[in-house]
């Protein structure tokens, strides 16, 4: 798998980056889903209050914070990934590839923007 | 000149090991749109005590529980399998006995994951 990044078409060096960069944020956000299930198991029933004063915690808004920037890095990789190996070749093809990454950048863009917006707004 | 599809040669012996795969692929297309929605049902949970009181009834009563079982499931799945991934990609029990056990193991421990979270949603 390794070898097979480092000869990708993007650039070996690119492709490499690419390839390390989604295994760090996978366990980024590995361990936010761990840190979920763990509170959740810890704190069956939670009220309004509690709930609150955990997601405000500095913590927790730091955790989120780079665990939303993990997610857009991520699935921007994964869906660049599938779009190169769906939509190949040039021409019309290459316009419609472009289009897509277009419209998948900009969602995360938004993603980011809007998410970031809701942790921080908390405060 | 056509270069590789990201594509396991593995699969085309192992049947086991292609679904594994392309799950995991469409998993991660489904939490791209997944998270979303996710992180609005979350950013409601801590608007208001009435929103929070709304959300956690609308995802036991309503098609809501669905879709946001549908969504863990993908985070149970998508988890699992990219951990195993990750192992594969260092060559850690890319032999064929191991993983094709590892392949079984995903699917089984991501159906109780799934059944489990069911559970969770509806009590
Ligand atoms: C919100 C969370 C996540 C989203 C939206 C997401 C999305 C994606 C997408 C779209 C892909 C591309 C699939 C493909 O190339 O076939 C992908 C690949 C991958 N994901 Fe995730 N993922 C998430 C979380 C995770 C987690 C928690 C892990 C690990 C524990 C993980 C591990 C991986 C790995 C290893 C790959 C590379 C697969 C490959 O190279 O073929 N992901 N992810």
């Amino acid at each position: 798998m390794v070898d097979r990044y480092l000869s990708e078409s993007r650039g070996s060096k690119r492709g490499l980056i690419d390839f390390i960069v989604q295994r760090l944020t996978a366990i980024v956000i590995g361990i936010y889903v761990i840190h979920l299930v763990v509170i959740f198991a810890l704190n069956g029933d939670m009220d309004y209050a509690a709930w609150r004063s955990y997601f405000t915690s500095g913590y927790s808004l730091l955790l989120s914070s780079l665990t939303v920037l993990a997610i857009a890095l991520h699935a921007w990789i994964g869906m660049w990934t599938v779009g190169t190996d769906y939509i190949r070749g040039e021409g019309i093809a290459k316009t419609l590839r472009l289009t897509y990454q277009g419209l998948i950048g900009v969602a995360l863009v938004f993603f980011l923007i809007w998410s970031l917006g809701l942790i921080w707004g908390l405060l | 000149m056509t270069r590789p599809v990201n594509l396991d040669l593995t699969a085309f012996r192992f049947p086991i090991a292609a679904i594994v795969s392309i799950l995991h692929r469409i998993s991660g297309i489904v939490l791209i749109v997944g998270v979303g929605y996710l992180t609005y049902l979350l950013s409601l949970t801590l608007k208001s005590p009435e929103s929070f009181d709304w959300v956690f009834n609308a995802v036991r009563t309503t098609y809501h529980g669905v879709l946001v079982w549908i969504v863990l499931t993908a985070v149970a799945y998508h988890f699992f399998a990219g951990i195993r991934h990750i192992l594969l990609d260092f060559h850690i029990g890319d032999s064929l006995v191991v993983s094709r056990r590892s392949s079984w193991t995903v699917l089984v421990v991501s159906g109780i994951a799934s059944i489990g979270l069911g559970w969770w949603i509806v009590t």
